[in-house]
């Protein structure tokens, strides 16, 4: 008979150094963790690593791991700041300056819609294409908000930034998605 | 006409939702469509207000295609190496990603056991009789430190610098090209570690266990502190740069680890001591690009004066950057400036005042000297 334990009863066991416990959360989270470690870096060995890291890491400090509420955005929290601790000379480095100016940017320019993409791109391109013409940080904040499912707040604390710069994000790709809508939405049956 | 509050009771029923995007930026929506939460929520909402019907459900089918093409995008990982690497992990601490070579008992001769052991226990007629003059490699180091039964080895040939955690809480990161070579568990007495290439130490406070690290003939002992190593066996000379705290450096030439300290140099924040390997020679100085030791949310100082004097302001650069400046008092008393400091390096800061009331300076075994006639 299978026991089903929520996260925190098993962030509790593994904290009291039990390692059923911790390799039950990571056969749990493993799998977001690897989409959104790919999502931030589609370096293979580079997010293996940092998953790796993170867990080793994790169970030697698990006693002054303090309780969290939500495990899944804090392990995807301590993935992307592993992620940049093992990257540190690479590529990533720079991709984050560029990523807070144009974060930076778009809290300045929050209301303002990209017209010219509204146009450009046709009615028959499907959602894969319109994600793809989303900047790095907002492919990330949509990933986090939408398939992760985490709260502004949480996308926020992942991300490192503020919550309304999460807006922002997603309220550009709104305007790059809401297109692609249109030609979607004659597809699908009304839902109820 | 039904009025809201017979159908919806909660206060928080609101319908300010004139986009789209409204819907999408609320927390509860998107939970709903994602995981089916607070489904009751969201048919009350619908029942109340069916002119949203459309405007909700173009907002529900945006997400799911989101959500579905995240979830088709499957990053080829493989779950199961992954923790199996992990698993490996939580017993033996930081078998190593790269090479890993763990050194237990039965794995070497007799004789060389024999020989570490005599060196433990301080037999000097070891050191004299078998071990050739000259440069000591990293084969020697390594050979004679075996206090513990289990050694690990970790090598770093990737670019990324490898962070390795020690088992009193310390960190080392070692860069591309380096290894590092410390005991699973360290002794009572002491912490030794050899390093190879290049490394930056964070070594943890323990005052009852001097942390020594063993590289090419350099020995550098610390009791806490953070400070960056470099040890080639190729290069002629060896560097260490502190950060902070105190690190005192000395050299050995023969492996002798029960009498560690002889002639050395202590060094301070942002001073580096750099060994010649072949003659003597251990000399200190300023690194390149000194630091503040103050972190900037701690650091109170002033960065604009107004008439200062000099004196002042000296002082407390002193203190941000924990380097001394030597300097006439009385002279440097009456020179006042209005300058604000910025964000330029120390010696930029120097040049500036020096050069604003005539004075000149120069770095002396680690610390500064300013020299001036005085002002009018």
């Amino acid at each position: 008979m299978a026991i089903v334990k929520n996260d925190i009863e098993l962030w509790l066991a593994f904290k009291d150094g039990s390692e059923r416990a911790l390799e039950r959360l990571y056969k749990r989270h493993f799998p977001a963790m690897s989409r959104y470690g790919y999502r931030v870096t589609p370096d293979r060995p580079l997010v293996e690593d940092a998953i790796q890291d993170l867990f080793v890491d994790l169970w030697w400090r698990r006693e002054y791991l303090s309780e969290v509420e939500q495990v899944k955005p804090y392990l995807l929290r301590a993935l992307r700041n592993q992620l940049l601790r093992n990257a540190r000379h690479d590529i990533f480095e720079e991709a984050e300056d560029i990523d807070d100016f144009l974060d930076y940017l778009s809290t300045l320019s929050a209301e303002q819609h990209s017209i010219t993409q509204e146009t450009q791109l046709s009615r028959t391109q499907s959602i894969q294409n319109a994600l793809a013409n989303l900047s790095h940080r907002q492919r990330e904040a949509v990933h986090l908000r939408f398939y992760q499912g985490l709260t502004l707040d949480e996308a926020a604390e992942v991300m490192g930034i503020q919550k309304q710069v999460v807006k922002n994000l997603l309220s550009k790709s709104y305007a790059v998605l809401r297109v692609t809508l249109k030609a979607l939405i004659s597809l699908i049956p009304v839902l109820f | 006409m039904l009025s809201n509050d017979t159908i919806l009771p909660y206060r928080e029923m609101r319908n300010d939702y004139t986009r789209i995007q409204d819907f999408l930026d609320d927390d509860s929506f998107v939970r709903w469509v994602l995981t089916g939460r607070d489904d009751s929520r969201w048919r009350r909402f619908l029942a109340a207000y069916p002119q949203q019907a459309e405007r909700l459900q173009r907002a529900q089918t945006l997400v799911l295609e989101i959500q579905k093409n995240e979830k088709a995008d499957l990053p080829p990982l493989n779950q199961r190496m992954v923790w199996a690497k992990i698993s490996a992990n939580l017993h033996d601490p930081e078998a190593s990603i790269q090479e890993s070579r763990v050194f237990k008992p039965g794995r070497y001769a007799a004789w060389q056991w024999a020989v570490g052991f005599a060196l433990m226990l301080g037999m000097s007629w070891y050191t004299w009789r078998t071990l050739p003059s000259g440069p000591i490699t990293y084969r020697e180091l390594s050979d004679s430190i075996r206090e513990q039964n289990e050694l690990i080895e970790k090598v770093n040939e990737q670019a990324a610098p490898l962070r390795i955690n020690l088992e009193d809480g310390s960190v080392v990161t070692l860069d591309k090209n380096s290894k590092l070579m410390y005991p699973r568990r360290f002794g009572s007495k002491n912490r030794n570690v050899i390093l190879v290439g290049e490394a930056f130490f964070e070594v943890s406070r323990d005052s009852e266990r001097p942390f020594y690290i063993y590289a090419n003939e350099v020995v550098t002992k610390v009791l806490g502190t953070s400070f960056r190593i470099r040890a080639f066996e190729k290069e002629p000379d060896v560097t260490v740069q502190v950060s902070t705290g105190l690190v005192s450096v000395y050299k050995q030439r023969r492996i002798d680890l029960t009498d560690p300290e002889t002639d050395g140099l202590v060094l301070l924040p942002n001073q580096e001591a750099v060994i010649s390997r072949e003659d003597e020679n251990l000399s200190r100085r300023l690194v390149e690009w000194p630091q503040p030791i103050l972190k900037r949310e701690f650091d109170t100082l002033p960065t604009r004066y107004d008439e200062a004097p000099a004196s002042r302001i000296l002082r407390d650069i002193e203190t941000r950057y924990g380097i001394t400046i030597l300097f006439n008092d009385d002279a440097l008393n009456r020179c006042y400036l209005t300058t604000t400091l910025t964000e330029e390096s120390l010696y930029d800061q120097l040049d500036l005042i020096c050069k604003t009331i005539g004075a000149s300076y120069k770095e002396v075994d680690g610390q500064l000297v300013v020299e001036s006639k005085g002002c009018l």
